[in-house]
């Protein structure tokens, strides 16, 4: 392999790592509580800017910092589910879905007018590091993006299969008989998601900016991913992030750099067509 | 005949309004109003009377206003004969689409929908030689006159004139999905939208009527992209982005889903707010979200919805 090639897979992995983290909090989302979290990007941004806070104006280390993002998102979706999306238990999926689109705008011209419209970088003192790996070189940062996502990812898929989630998931009105408090239950899925996408947001700040708008390619991407993975399969979402990532940067290598965001379209045609319940998906459809 | 009379009050109104708004900042509005409840309008009959969300209506309204205003710059074609190339491109593209995605069901339609309305702006963004790329399409001329035959020239320079057109298309789209609701097909999607399961074993072909509402709809969203780009007189790829699909699912779910005039009421109401709200103008959208949610969640139904509630309790009916 040419060290172009594989500086390339290595970008794909850096940026699969991004999709995968947020595709999975829409797994989550989605699995337990049937709505499609279209705030989900917005959140990454929202996690991108309490980063780039903790680390500007209270001169706090960039691992502090990442706490943060975590910390503050999940309270966020605490409160999210609490206030928004419980009260819509009994109505059709759709309203949740336009409830989340409401998110949406509420976060994007939250972070507008508190932040301005300027592109801002949260400063991470592993981004001037260079590592060496098989011949590619790349930033600290990057590979702190790779190793956090994944150990993050790994961590929670872990606590899901030991969890009541897993339950709530499978199906609501069983675990409600068990003795499930799935509200709760609801309440910490969301935590959880929205606190993926707030790392994903942070960890991305360092390579590529942090603006209001950041959140929109993001979560449409996610949503490719879900569907690409099967909906409400967390495997499939990690994976489908990856394999994402990947047909980006080697589409952008060999195919086209314009047309790098309408590959995800391209992939969807596809499975789609192919397999519509997606690659880790039941045959439900 | 008592029917009737809120009609004929409401239409008068809509007729007479050049006379009546005097401000030109607000008539400007207006025609932006009526041009968005078309866009509704068109919308409405996929989500509200048949319930699928479609999130690619901002693309084929870019479709169309792009259609028509290339072959209007680039090719000098008359104006009214741009207009069934704009709308067909639209429904074919709605076709293709609903062809691939209308076996799915529910979110993964729209997100399918979504996805697809990136792609078109990404196109119309990055495809310069055809459509100068994100400078857009600037000074789009006016609609071409038409000639009376010897009553002089029907002209539409100005905007009481556009404001006309835009009117008309409106009421033909009105009166078209009324019609198509009270027919056959209306009570086919209707009877979709409550129980798609029972739909299908009473003998409905659920992927044939979805089709056929999904690129009706594309196509009248594609005559409102028409209509705009030729009052705007600029359009750029950003008007075929995902936003503009977005504030007409706005429209419709303030205004009242699946209801008659729910579509044109919300865009009117949402239009003219921020004007009344003039105060508040740089939170405008925030306030918007919220708004979103709360009628989500405490009047599920929109405004023409939750005045129809309270007109029957009202009436005791």
């Amino acid at each position: 392999m040419s060290p172009f090639l594989i500086q390339q897979v290595a970008n794909g992995i850096m940026v699969g790592s991004i999709y995968a983290l947020i595709a999975m909090g829409v797994a989550m989302i989605y699995g337990v509580m049937n709505v499609p979290d279209f705030a989900l990007g917005a959140k990454a941004m929202l996690g991108g800017y309490v980063a780039f806070l903790f680390t500007a104006t209270f001169q706090q280390s960039y691992g502090v910092a990442l706490i943060g993002s975590i910390v503050v998102l999940g309270l966020l979706g605490i409160g999210v589910e609490r206030w928004i999306f419980r009260p819509l238990a009994g109505a059709p999926p759709i309203n949740g879905f336009i409830s989340s689109f409401g998110l949406l705008l509420v976060f994007e011209n939250f972070a507008l007018l508190a932040f301005g419209s300027t592109y801002r970088r949260i400063l991470s003192p592993f981004d001037r590091q260079v590592v060496h790996v098989l011949g590619a070189s790349l930033t600290m940062q990057r590979l702190i993006v790779v190793v956090v996502a994944i150990a993050t990812m790994v961590g929670l898929h872990l606590f899901i299969r030991f969890t009541a989630i897993r339950a709530v998931a499978q199906n609501r009105r069983g675990a409600l008989l068990c003795g499930i408090h799935t509200e709760r239950i609801a309440g910490v899925t969301m935590a959880l998601g929205s606190a993926l996408a707030g790392v994903a947001g942070a960890l991305v700040g360092p390579i590529a900016m942090v603006y209001p708008t950041m959140g929109e390619t993001l979560i449409v991407k996610a949503f490719v991913i879900t569907i690409l993975g099967g909906m409400g399969s967390i495997v499939g979402a990690i994976v489908g992030g990856y394999i994402l990532g990947l047909i980006e940067a080697l589409g952008a290598m060999y195919v086209s750099v314009d047309y790098k965001d309408a590959f995800a379209f391209g992939l969807l045609v596809l499975v789609l067509t192919v397999r519509p319940q997606g690659l880790f998906g039941k045959a439900a459809r | 005949m008592r029917q009737a009379a809120p009609w004929i009050i409401g239409g008068a109104i809509a007729v007479a309004a050049p006379f009546l708004v005097t401000n030109g900042y607000l008539f400007h509005l207006l025609i932006i109003a009526v041009i968005w409840s078309i866009l509704a309008t068109s919308l409405n009959l996929v989500l509200g009377y048949t319930g699928l969300l479609s999130l690619a209506h901002g693309a084929f309204f870019g479709l169309g206003a792009y259609c028509s205003a290339l072959l209007v710059t680039k090719a000098e074609w008359n104006f009214w004969a741009t207009i069934p190339p704009a709308m067909a491109v639209a429904a074919a593209f709605g076709t293709l689409l609903g062809l691939l995605t209308l076996r799915l069901s529910g979110h993964y339609f729209a997100i399918s929908t979504l996805s697809f309305g990136i792609v078109v702006s990404l196109v119309l963004e990055k495809w310069d030689d055809l459509t100068e790329g994100p400078r857009g399409i600037s000074s789009i001329p006016a609609p071409t006159p038409i000639d009376l035959f010897g009553w002089g020239t029907l002209d539409f320079e100005s905007n009481t004139s556009k404001y006309y057109l835009a009117l008309l298309a409106l009421a033909l789209c009105l009166l078209f999905v009324w019609r198509l609701v009270h027919s056959p097909i209306g009570r086919a999607l209707e009877a979709m939208r409550q129980n798609e399961l029972l739909a299908a074993c009473l003998g409905v072909n659920l992927v044939f009527y979805k089709l056929l509402a999904f690129s009706m709809s594309a196509a009248m969203a594609g005559l409102a992209g028409v209509l705009y780009s030729v009052y705007i007189t600029y359009i750029n790829p950003i008007d075929a982005g995902l936003w503009n699909g977005f504030y007409a699912v706005m429209y419709i779910v303030i205004g009242g889903m699946g209801t008659f005039l729910g579509p044109v009421v919300g865009t009117l109401f949402l239009v003219t707010l921020p004007e009344l709200l003039r105060a508040f103008q740089d939170y405008r959208l925030l306030l918007l979200g919220i708004l979103l949610i709360l009628t989500m969640t405490f009047l599920p139904q929109g405004i023409v919805g939750g005045a129809r509630t309270l007109h029957r309790r009202w009436t005791g009916r």
